[in-house]
């Protein structure tokens, strides 16, 4: 049992046709670690719900994604770590490609805009973004991905907030069905420093974003949040852990989803709280709307906690539509169609709204209105 | 009753009190008054006995001993009580549940015998009625739910039920309309004795005009900067704290 | 709060033992001990055959990992799986009770007495591996019910055992409840006929007294349809310096419109202010709604056990059934807790209610775990979780870990768990009022413990409010 595992990682890894970027001796020693790993199975406490079997499957080759758009951003040779996850290895192994930007000043009036596309069927991308932030700068960054074709991207973003540092950090992921995604975001944040992450899942096959946040200086607060509209037999599924090291840092989580036909939505949000995180203020919500009997959400929000003198919450929800206010509509004239629209993005505006990026606010909300997932308000 | 001699108290390192004096002798309504932050609702938590705040000098003698040295449940035992100015609550605990214990421990604290279900009842009852409260916040969880006015009328049935030598308001008319500022006061003074003392916390005149006091303070800067006869209120009213302010300067 | 600190916090109440001559096989499992339990409680070949499939099962499991719990992992063949007074007592009238044994019911405020009786309370007590003594049967056979223990079944309602053992719980669910599968010991064991109300509270009391020993038994109720019935069980045990092995199985079955109240006043020892012994307290145990609106509840108050694992379920298969959980969890000192339920939704309406209070003290460990499943078929399915938790201290851990699956646009679900810190504020406030500290302490947790207090029936209610008041002395830090 144990040989075939490690030979479909070997197989996988060979037919992507693997050779080292960098040459950086992590990447040798992350490769010599894949052999002894394999793809993550719903035995797996963290991919419970999330198979990768179809992944680990399909053929890819590595090679570079087409950069569309870099505003700011810069090439760099990142420095690799190893990781002990299986996607955080791969990467580490075969990474291509490494970008930075970084954010000295008052930059409010400027984005640092990245848009990576992909219209090459079969290929596998391995991208890196590292975004600093130093002290008391203040920084606005756009991620945005569109994949069209069948490919297979792992990607890993490294946000670092100095002292009283300040991010607005937007991903918009917009893919094809047939696009497997997975991105990591990894964040540390010194003392009083703030975060705003939103992530606009507008569509995808198979995503996957692992957020972790690491609150590592007093006083800093980090606000993450997303939504997601999966259809047809799409999956998406958001994984986040926010780790409240310190006293007196809060948190803000809120992810929401609406499931149309057989889709799947997973949420697991981990609040941890150190030992001495005292005066920690974390909240934490997930909420789902189910639009078809046939769709299945899977939320598992999480805390563990190990300091008394704290505030911490959280909630899930997932039901049926309001049918009340779904027949107020109706009988003030509107579709069927229309009044679930409406009442679709009145849901979802909420975690758009919370963007600190108007530009972004407008583009997400327009190109939802423009395929009709949506009523534009 | 209580003489307090040169207290000085501060809170995370910062002085509050600076040196207060102040002597209630058994029967006598004080009054405190004072602008915001001058240090009134700190002299009611250092004399209940908060330990967010630390006693750097002073003495504070109640009926003979020192109240200081004593652990807050045992000041209470004593017969000193506190109507707070924001009273917590307490889900899930019934009120009767808490009473009936505060008053067994007081009871057992003076040696006397503990009282029956009846006489409990019929205690309530009577002190309830003092402050129209009516039977059923009697049986609710100690003030949940509870509008601003029902908490402090709730203070006021509890300082009646646990018959205190010496009652310190803080502030009780704050977030009361003028019928339930009647209520409390009707209360009080139900309760004034030549054996029981009031020291009646409030940055408005207005409450005076129902509490009618012996005496007024003026506290300012975490020292009492000016005392004298209840028409010193009506004074402070008029001319505003600005007046002590310029005075004291 | 420093006066706490030097209150020292109160003994376990219940750690004697009785001095009762035993009947206690050697340490060790294996098929020959199989065998030889079964020969002695004479038991007919399918329990035997049973038994034995379940070991061969247990064999090729391995213990379960995933729980928040860390512990030294019991060796299973240093365990006697069989230990019975020896004067086994062919009990009609209470009187006729070996004396040690009565005195240990009296110490552990158990009510075979006169008293109790008074306040219709049957009661089945199990020590060690086996039942001594039921009460109150003559009354309940007038009304058809069955309420003896599992052994007596098996001898006289063996078609009724038969039938429904393992159909909630099988034996390959989990690697304890198959090992009790294979070795249980005694138990105790319910039929509520069709129509029948049962009318007196239903009582199991558990106890662990032989060092070395494991107990393993085995509860099964069956509520007829339209029956209702209110069960509950007591455990305690001696204070060891070993740890001790619990392994319980309960499986309840409630038929059309048929309800079944199941409480529990948990009070393992949970081993000394330094973690040392105390008993693990691995137990599965699982509730099957079978029939169009079926209930299911339980109700559990946990405060023993040095380390727990425990998350009895609802498998809501009958259409309009409804599950419930209500739980207060205490864990102070070194304890360890991964409790919660699972509710699985089938049935179409089914309705699912949890109620959580976690209060962890001392250097314990407190987690709260489950699982909401809204299946395809289960049409219009509510749940409403609340799990709260309450920390004592800055060196304890409360941890919340729920599993919301949901399958059918319908379904409702709901979830909400806040973790706060004991109110200094009410506190203060009960201490101005001239309470002291650990009579303030004991208020406020039993008044956010009240919502499930308040399920219990009326006389337990007052043991488990004092239960979590003594669990709690000198715990605030």
């Amino acid at each position: 049992m144990e040989t075939k595992t490690i030979n479909k990682v070997k197989e996988w890894v060979e037919r992507a046709e693997m050779g080292f970027f960098y040459e950086h001796p992590a990447q040798q020693e992350a490769a010599q670690a894949l052999l002894q790993m394999s793809f993550p199975t719903t035995r797996d406490e963290s991919w419970k719900y999330t198979r990768t079997a179809k992944l680990a499957q399909t053929s890819f080759q590595l090679e570079l994604a087409e950069v569309m758009a870099e505003v700011s951003f810069e090439e760099f040779v990142p420095a690799l770590s190893v990781s002990s996850n299986f996607f955080g290895t791969l990467h580490t192994a075969f990474c291509n490609q490494a970008w930075r930007c970084e954010v000295k000043g008052n930059e409010s009036d400027h984005t640092h805009h990245f848009v990576i596309k992909n219209k090459k069927k079969g290929i596998w991308m391995q991208p890196f973004w590292r975004i600093e932030v130093k002290e008391n700068a203040r920084g606005k960054v756009v991620i945005h991905s569109e994949m069209e074709v069948d490919s297979f991207l792992n990607g890993k973003i490294e946000i670092f907030l100095a002292k009283g540092a300040h991010l607005d950090i937007d991903l918009i992921q917009d893919h094809a069905e047939t696009h497997f995604h997975l991105m990591q975001v990894e964040v540390i944040q010194e003392e009083g420093s703030h975060l705003n992450l939103v992530t606009h899942t507008l569509q995808g096959g198979w995503i996957r974003n692992e957020v972790k946040i690491e609150l590592r200086g007093q006083r800093a607060h980090a606000g993450l949040s997303g939504f997601y509209l999966p259809e047809n037999q799409q999956l998406i599924d958001n994984h986040t852990v926010v780790d409240h090291q310190v006293p007196h840092c809060t948190s803000n989580e809120l992810y929401k989803g609406v499931l149309f036909d057989q889709s799947r939505g997973v949420f697991n949000g981990k609040v941890f709280v150190r030992k001495d995180a005292q005066k920690t203020e974390a909240y934490q919500s997930n909420k789902n709307i189910m639009m078809s009997d046939t769709a299945e959400m899977d939320s598992k929000p999480e805390l563990e906690i190990y300091a008394d003198d704290v505030r911490c919450s959280h909630g899930s929800t997932t039901g049926t539509f309001d049918q009340e206010a779904l027949f107020y509509l109706r009988a003030r004239g509107l579709s069927e169609m229309g009044a679930k629209q409406m009442l679709v993005s009145a849901y979802i505006n909420e975690v758009i709204d919370r963007s600190g990026q108007p530009l972004v606010i407008e583009y997400v909300k327009k190109t939802l209105s423009e395929r009709g997932r949506v009523i534009a308000d | 009753m209580m003489k307090i001699e040169n207290l000085k108290a501060s809170i995370d390192g910062k002085e509050i009190l600076r040196g207060l004096n102040l002597e209630v002798k058994p029967g006598e309504v004080h009054a405190i008054m004072g602008p915001n932050g001058s240090g009134k609702s700190t002299l009611a938590s250092v004399l209940a006995g908060r330990e967010d705040y630390e006693v750097t000098d002073g003495t504070v003698t109640f009926n003979g001993q020192s109240l200081l040295d004593m652990d807050p449940e045992i000041r209470a035992r004593e017969g000193l009580f506190l109507a707070f100015q924001y009273p917590v609550e307490i889900p899930g605990v019934s009120n009767m549940n808490f009473l009936k214990a505060a008053v067994g421990e007081m009871r057992k604290h003076r040696g006397q015998d503990p009282l029956t279900a009846k006489e409990f009842l019929a205690l309530v009852k009577e002190k309830s009625a003092l402050v129209e409260l009516d039977g059923q916040l009697a049986n609710r969880a100690v003030n949940e739910g509870f509008s601003g006015g029902e908490k402090k009328r709730n203070e006021v049935f509890q300082m009646a039920m646990l018959e205190p030598t010496l009652a310190i308001l803080d502030e009780t008319d704050s977030g009361l309309d003028i019928d339930a500022l009647r209520i409390v006061a009707q209360g009080v003074n139900a309760m004034r004795s030549p054996e029981r003392s009031f020291v009646v916390i409030t940055h408005y005149q207005r409450l005076l005009d129902y509490i009618v006091p012996d005496v007024v303070h003026v506290l300012y800067k975490g020292q009492i900067v000016k005392t004298g006869p209840k028409e010193l209120a009506l004074e402070l009213e008029e001319k505003g704290y600005d007046w002590i302010k310029e005075t004291v300067a | 709060m420093e006066i706490l600190d030097e209150i020292t916090g109160k003994d376990y109440e219940f750690g004697f033992t009785t001095n009762i001559e035993s009947d206690k096989i050697p340490a060790g499992l294996n098929e020959g001990v199989i065998r030889l339990i079964s020969q002695k409680k004479n038991e007919p070949q399918w329990l035997l055959d049973w038994r034995l499939d379940a070991f061969k099962i247990w064999q090729t499991m391995q213990e379960p990992e995933w729980a928040h719990v860390q512990y030294t992992k019991p060796d299973f063949q240093a365990i006697s799986y069989y230990a019975a007074p020896k004067s086994k007592p062919k009990i009609n009238s209470l009187d006729d009770l070996d004396p040690e044994m009565r005195k240990t019911m009296d110490k552990l405020g158990i009510s075979l007495d006169e008293q109790k009786r008074l306040n219709g309370i049957a009661v089945d007590f199990v020590m060690d591996s086996v039942s001594v003594a039921t009460s109150f049967k003559e009354k309940l056979g007038e009304l058809g019910i069955i309420f003896c223990s599992i052994s007596e079944a098996i001898q006289n309602h063996g078609e009724l055992v038969q039938k429904y053992l393992g159909t909630v719980v099988p034996k390959k669910d989990n690697f304890y409840a198959a090992l009790n599968s294979a070795v249980f010991t005694d138990g105790s064991f319910c039929y509520i006929p069709k129509g029948v109300k049962c009318p007196m509270e239903l009582s199991t009391y558990f106890r662990i007294n032989e060092g070395g020993t494991g107990q393993f038994e085995r509860t099964l109720v069956i509520a007829d349809e339209e029956s209702y019935v209110s069960y509950l069980e007591g455990c305690t045990a001696p204070q060891r310096d070993e740890n001790q092995l619990h392994a319980a199985v309960v499986e309840l079955i409630a038929l059309e419109r048929a309800e079944i109240k199941y409480s529990t006043v948990q009070n393992w020892y949970p081993g000394d202010k330094e973690g040392k012994g105390g008993v693990f307290n691995f137990v599965t145990k699982r509730g099957l709604c079978d029939g169009y609106k079926s209930k299911i509840s339980w109700t559990q108050v946990e405060t023993g056990s040095a380390v727990t694992w425990k998350y009895p379920s609802c498998v809501l298969k009958g259409d309009y059934s409804v599950g419930e959980f209500y739980s207060v969890a205490v864990t102070n000192h070194f304890q360890q807790a991964d409790t919660g339920t699972k509710m699985i939704h089938i049935g179409r309406n089914s309705h699912s209610t949890i109620i959580s209070k976690g209060i962890s003290a001392g250097k314990s460990n407190n987690s709260y775990r489950g699982l909401v499943q809204i299946n395809p078929s289960a049409q219009n399915a509510r749940n409403f979780s609340q799990c709260d938790s309450l920390l004592m201290t800055d060196q304890c851990g409360a941890h919340t870990f729920p599993y919301i699956e949901v399958n059918n646009s319908t379904a409702q679900v709901e979830h909400e768990a806040t973790t706060s810190k004991i109110g200094e504020d009410q506190i203060f406030y009960c201490l101005q009022r001239g309470l002291d500290e650990e009579q303030a302490i004991s208020m406020i947790v039993n008044g956010y413990a009240k919502e499930v207090l308040n399920k219990l029936p009326m006389e337990f209610a007052v043991e488990a409010q004092k239960l979590l008041a003594i669990s709690l002395e000198g715990s605030v830090g």
